[in-house]
């Protein structure tokens, strides 16, 4: 389809694109500035504040730190959250609809009072400051994702092709492995994209669940803005939205998108 | 010599919370018969399939499948074939692979599957299509694949749910033609479930017609037809008219039926003991009356005047409604018999023999 020159679909295109990048329009050319503090648009052009990363390694620290804990975030998360789906998409069970609405709680209750209660509850079972904490807390706000979108990949799913399986001779646990899982898997793969990415980005919650030893990438990058707002914030951003922009092209790339989330809708 | 019984339904009843939709179940089927069940939507047919296939568990009576008891065997266990109406290929492997996954379960070497396969797809006339997905194949080869995939492993029964169903009028009856000759070539034992008369009676060995949960009859496609031994099975299967009535005499040769609507009819006195004074429904099919103009001489049992209300060309017959005093009666002419020239208002003479009357006692069987 061919917009006119001027259109308000296209004017609104263009603003919401404009405006979903500004932070990355901002922040990318501001870590390139050549001056001792941020600014906008950058005075100068230099490497600098990158190569101060490198003297600062606890940044790097966290960053790794980050990523395990966004790792194990998601492969947790996803392993529960498509049992759960599964469960709640294929049994009629007492309590089903209390557990569904459970399951997505984390969603509609704020997330700041999750980290408090995630502390006030952790402390008292000693686990507060622990990576066992911080794990369990992230996991519990990667849930919901998780559950939600199985849940749609199951509302299009055709059981009696688990049927056929069984006729053939298949075993539960074959139909699940050979029929299940590999016509779910986009559902299950996105679930477990949305999870890593809330765990990666996290904030709030982190804030209470944090000890000096376990601090992620993102609380790093908060505390060292009430400190100084210097550049290198900038620098430090523009490597993680680096690392987002190889994580979605190879996953396009191994992958594609498209199948991914089930834009082109593969007809059966 | 008697031929091995292959499955047993000994008196099987299932509940779905307290309504029954299969009652006191009872049928046994011949190795390598052809048996359809039939009946409209909700009458218990797919039910008893799923029993069969081992979905459903009967909350009485017993199933034997080669005179092994199955109640509470998982369908895994039973060693069956089943095609679905929506064909269920795995749209995720392709179609060898779909075609092979039973072997693969039962740890068939990669050759044999191979060789299996090639042969398996040469049977349904496939011989090309293994690499390619299912989403690649139209309607009526996929479910030629399902067949394949159910009959590769060559099970001891193969359970068709519908499959006819999705496909389009010209495709169905090819298929089904195909269903017959597989069944002929293999010998498989095969339970068909469907709502399509056509299909059950060009295909099978025996039929069983049920309705609300019951078995109506069992029989041969000719004695379900012919021989219907309710009002159910006679209005089911085949277009029939209808004409309720009261028993007015009997004499040696014929049951006279006075219809509520004033017509006299003669029946043959061997279809029941009839008694003067009994309510009865007198069953015609359309294409057992012959219609005449009225100057030609006729010499059936039955014969009316009446006026033809509508005639419809449909190709191979003509489907007639004739006014006779207040009865309409249906009428399906093969081709053009009667001299008359078929417009609507004209004068024609319905005629047929007691024979083809069909009595039924009010609301019995």
């Amino acid at each position: 389809m061919r917009l006119p020159r001027f259109s308000l679909l296209g004017f609104l295109t263009l603003m919401i694109l404009i405006f979903v990048n500004a932070p990355f329009l901002i922040i990318v050319p501001s870590s390139f500035t050549s001056a001792g503090y941020l600014s906008f648009p950058p005075e100068g052009f230099s490497f600098d504040w990158y190569l101060k990363i490198l003297d600062r390694p606890e940044f790097i620290d966290a960053f790794f730190f980050s990523l395990q804990l966004a790792a194990i975030t998601a492969i947790v998360s996803t392993l529960l959250g498509t049992l759960a789906a599964l469960a709640l998409a294929k049994y009629k069970f007492k309590g089903r609809d209390a557990i569904n609405a459970l399951m997505l709680s984390p969603l509609t209750v704020p997330s700041l009072i999750i980290g408090i209660a995630a502390l006030l509850f952790f402390t008292r079972i000693n686990l507060g400051g622990s990576f066992l904490g911080l794990l369990l807390s992230h996991i519990l706000i990667s849930i919901p994702y998780v559950v939600r979108l199985v849940l749609t990949g199951l509302t299009s799913f055709d059981y009696t092709l688990e049927k056929a399986g069984y006729m053939l001779g298949a075993r539960p646990l074959n139909v699940f492995w050979d029929i299940t899982l590999p016509m779910l898997r986009p559902a299950i793969l996105s679930g477990m994209i949305f999870s890593f990415l809330t765990s990666f980005d996290n904030v709030t919650v982190s804030l209470f669940m944090v000890a000096p030893d376990t601090t992620t990438l993102p609380l790093m990058i908060f505390n060292y803005m009430q400190e100084s707002l210097d550049p290198m914030v900038a620098s430090v951003s523009s490597v993680v939205i680096l690392f987002s922009l190889v994580f979605i092209f190879l996953l396009e790339k191994v992958y594609g998108l498209d199948r991914l989330f089930g834009l082109n809708a593969q007809q059966h | 010599m008697k031929k091995q019984i292959d499955v047993q339904l000994k008196n099987v009843q299932k509940r779905f919370q307290n309504q029954v939709v299969v009652k006191n179940f009872d049928l046994e089927i011949e190795q390598g018969e052809f048996i359809s069940l039939l009946g409209p939507s909700g009458c218990g047919k797919t039910t008893t399939l799923n029993m069969i296939a081992g979905f459903l568990d009967p909350d009485e009576g017993e199933l034997l499948i080669k005179g092994k008891r199955m109640n509470g065997v998982p369908p895994y266990k039973r060693e069956l074939g089943m095609v679905f109406q929506t064909y269920s290929l795995f749209p995720h492997m392709t179609v060898g692979e779909n075609i092979g996954y039973g072997l693969k379960l039962r740890k068939v070497s990669k050759q044999e599957q191979a060789e299996r396969i090639q042969k398996v797809l040469e049977l349904v006339k496939l011989p090309h299509v293994a690499d390619r997905y299912p989403k690649q194949l139209s309607g009526g080869q996929r479910q030629r694949i399902a067949i394949a995939r159910a009959l590769i492993v060559e099970p001891s029964l193969l359970l068709l749910d519908e499959p006819l169903s999705n496909l389009d009028a010209k495709l169905r009856e090819e298929l089904r033609d195909e269903l017959k000759r597989l069944h002929q070539e293999i010998g498989v034992t095969t339970i068909f479930v469907t709502h399509d008369q056509e299909e059950a009676l060009s295909l099978s060995d025996r039929i069983v017609v049920m309705n609300y949960g019951n078995i109506e009859q069992i029989g041969t496609p000719y004695e379900i037809y012919n021989q219907p031994k309710s009002e159910f099975v006679h209005t089911f299967i085949g277009k029939t008219n209808r004409l309720p009535g009261v028993v007015s005499s009997i004499d040696n040769m014929h049951v006279h039926v006075r219809t509520e609507n004033g017509l006299m009819i003669k029946a043959t006195q061997s279809t029941g003991n009839w008694t003067v004074g009994q309510s009865v429904t007198a069953f015609i099919r359309p294409e057992k009356i012959k219609l005449t103009t009225q100057s030609e001489k006729d010499t059936s049992d039955n014969s009316v005047n009446g006026t033809l209300d509508i005639a419809s060309f449909l190709g191979a017959f003509t489907e007639c409604k004739v006014s006779v005093g207040s009865t309409l009666l249906d009428v399906r002419m093969q081709e053009k018999v009667w001299t008359g020239n078929g417009q609507d208002g004209e004068t024609v003479t319905c005629s047929w023999s007691a024979e083809d009357v069909f009595l039924m006692a009010e609301g019995g069987k």
